[in-house]
């Protein structure tokens, strides 16, 4: 019979550690979506990095948007990790996508919030994105929220918008304004 | 229910392509080694497979891509049989199977009760996944237009594989993606299991669970990253590399060669394993007199490593990594803050975070502690080569672009994870030193107890 030696019993002991930090792990997360169900897609959770920024200024700029309200939001980036269902809740919230090429040339939009749309919408109409079509939509919205206004969009990295100073990045349009 | 069927169908092609690769190279391992070998190298080949169909403008068309892996499948099993050859199993070798089985099922679980949101997961690899899925192949053009957020510059294994899931899952392909992370979790653990294997059973089986029982690695197993999935292959190159010095022959450095490929296709790091691998294989080929063996795997290496690299000069595909960090300079100071930062990293352990390592580093550092005290020598080639790895990632701090804190913060864990490949084999090496010294130990009581050898007057 093979003898337990003291080290196997380590290893054994390291396992249990090992295995408790694992379960907590997997039941946190399943927990957590067998409760929350989709809506733990829009869950903040910890904040971190460009989610962290998201939340400071996110926050703030919905608050001042009636609910009911119909928003626009015009991004190069609407990152679906940022929860804007979670902040802008109760407004309803149209996504003018900007996506625009080095030299300038607007390339595509997409009118929801993810990348995935936008690549859908890219399959389906692959036309470009016009001021007519942003004048459009904004015949249609209560409020603007413009993502990083001034900034030549094509070659910021998502962390250079959110890390900038949030207040000029972020700018916020009432209708009567324009 | 048709279009989780077409999911399925091409995650079944990914591991028959898998099976194919193995079977062509006539591996003899356990059933494990060879599934993890297949879940490894089949969206290897699946990449590859489409990279040349893009370059003879041969359109992305499911049928097109999965078919000639099936054909391929029945033509080697018709010809060369099915090798299955299941071995006897302990019962502790039973309870991790079912436990690495359990935690599987509940990954894939997991992973389907969520569309991928993690930020780079979708930024640099399933945002491409899906354009190259409505493009039908590989496009300069396309990829290029979401350079802003993401990486065209990233080697394309990730995304291809997620395109042909999203060819077949249309709506559901954000949610039926996570499956090809949950695979590589699979195979990660079946290639901790075969680096372990050379210990005694239970201890073999007590360290696999250790390992693969990480939270970090649940995290990465369903959190669409290729970071998990680099690891897996870098594992698999360190085992067919010491399989390549156990024997030099033309297979063993095949085996090499692809699992090198595998790395190079998966991340721009992958490249350095790569390259390390090639250095590798030729100068233990000339030391050993088996260039022969060596060379046309170097020549596979090379050309299946270098599609990419070739693909993106000649489409204009610029690496702004390299550009940033030649504008940036080489700042030495940084050094200090760069390690102090890996090495708290390493005893991160949060009681309800999944990116925890909890007590895998802290062995790793006792297992180098007990070499060095039983002069064991056979574990310094893996602290070289963990030293040399992270070595690169630290040299790579020192001239990134980035704010330094920032880079740290979202990439270290990551890279730290690319070393796990070397921490098992000390753990491997550390082990066997123990158990070196306990058997010699008991020999040397057995012949106490014995007594010097007795005269009875019959020789």
């Amino acid at each position: 019979m093979t003898r337990i030696r003291w080290y196997t019993t380590v290893v054994g002991a390291c396992l249990l550690f090992q295995g408790y930090q694992l379960c907590v792990s997997v039941l946190g997360d399943l927990t957590r979506a067998l409760r929350d169900g989709p809506a733990f897609v829009t869950d903040p959770g910890p904040p971190i990095n460009f989610e962290r920024s998201a939340f400071r200024t996110l926050k703030p700029i919905a608050a001042l948007i009636p609910p009911q309200s119909r928003v626009l939001v015009v991004t190069a980036y609407p990152n679906p990790t940022i929860p804007w269902d979670y902040y802008f809740a109760g407004r309803r919230i149209v996504f003018l996508q900007r996506v625009v090429r080095a030299s300038g040339k607007v390339l595509a939009p997409a009118l929801r919030q993810s990348w995935f749309a936008w690549c859908d919408y890219l399959e389906r109409h692959h036309r470009a994105w016009t001021p007519e079509r942003q004048a459009e939509e904004l015949k249609k919205a209560d409020y603007l929220v413009e993502f990083c206004p001034g900034l030549p969009l094509p070659e910021r990295g998502l962390e250079l918008i959110a890390t900038r100073e949030h207040t000029r990045l972020f700018r916020i349009h009432h209708k009567e304004l324009k | 229910m048709v279009v989780w069927l077409a999911v399925l169908w091409v995650y079944a092609t990914q591991f028959v392509a898998g099976v194919v690769v193995v079977r062509a190279l006539d591996f003899d391992g356990s059933p494990s080694a060879r599934v993890a070998r297949a879940l490894v190298l089949g969206p290897m080949a699946v990449a590859v497979q489409c990279v040349v169909y893009s370059l003879v403008a041969v359109p992305w068309n499911l049928a097109l891509v999965l078919v000639p892996w099936w054909l391929a499948g029945v033509a080697i099993v018709t010809r060369r049989g099915i090798r299955w050859s299941p071995q006897p199993r302990s019962h502790a070798e039973r309870a991790l199977f079912a436990g690495i089985g359990i935690v599987f099922a509940l990954s894939v679980w997991f992973g389907l009760s969520l569309p991928m949101i993690a930020g780079d997961a979708v930024a640099n690899f399933a945002v491409f996944g899906k354009l190259l899925a409505v493009h039908g192949g590989l496009s300069a053009d396309v990829l290029q237009s979401v350079k802003m957020p993401g990486h065209p510059e990233y080697p394309p294994l990730i995304a291809i594989n997620e395109a042909l899931v999203f060819r077949a899952a249309a709506p559901n392909g954000e949610t039926a993606i996570r499956l090809f992370f949950s695979f590589a979790w699979l195979a990660f653990a079946f290639l901790t299991f075969e680096a372990f294997r050379e210990l005694e059973r239970t201890l073999a089986v007590l360290l696999t669970a250790l390992v693969v029982a990480t939270p970090l690695l649940w995290e990465f197993g369903h959190n669409g990253y290729a970071d998990l999935r680099l690891t897996a292959s870098g594992l698999l190159l360190l085992l067919e590399c010491r399989r390549w010095l156990s024997r030099h022959d033309r297979r063993a450095a095949l085996g090499v060669a692809l699992a090198a490929a595998a790395c190079a296709l998966t991340k721009n790091e992958g490249m350095m394993l790569a390259g390390a691998a090639l250095a590798f294989l030729l100068v233990t080929g000339f030391r050993s007199r088996s260039l022969i063996a060596a060379a046309p795997a170097a020549l596979v290496m090379v050309v299946l490593g270098g599609l990419w690299p070739a693909w993106k000069l000649t489409h204009g595909i610029a690496e702004p990594f390299l550009a940033g960090a030649a504008e940036q300079g080489v700042d030495i100071g940084r050094v200090p803050r760069i390690v102090g930062f890996f090495l708290a990293d390493m005893f991160r352990s949060q009681a309800h975070g999944s990116l925890s390592w909890g007590v895998l580093w802290p062995l790793g550092g006792v297992a180098i502690v007990v070499c060095g005290v039983l002069r064991d020598r056979r574990v310094w080639p893996y602290v070289i080569g963990f030293a040399a790895h992270l070595g690169v990632y630290t040299a790579a701090f020192v001239v990134t672009p980035h704010p330094l804190e920032w880079h740290l913060a979202t990439a270290a864990p990551r890279l730290l994870l690319h070393t796990l490949p070397w921490l098992i084999f000390v753990l491997v090496c550390g082990q066997r030193a123990l158990a070196d010294r306990d058997r010699a130990f008991d020999e040397q009581v057995d012949v106490g107890l014995a007594g010097p050898p007795v005269d009875d007057g019959r020789t």
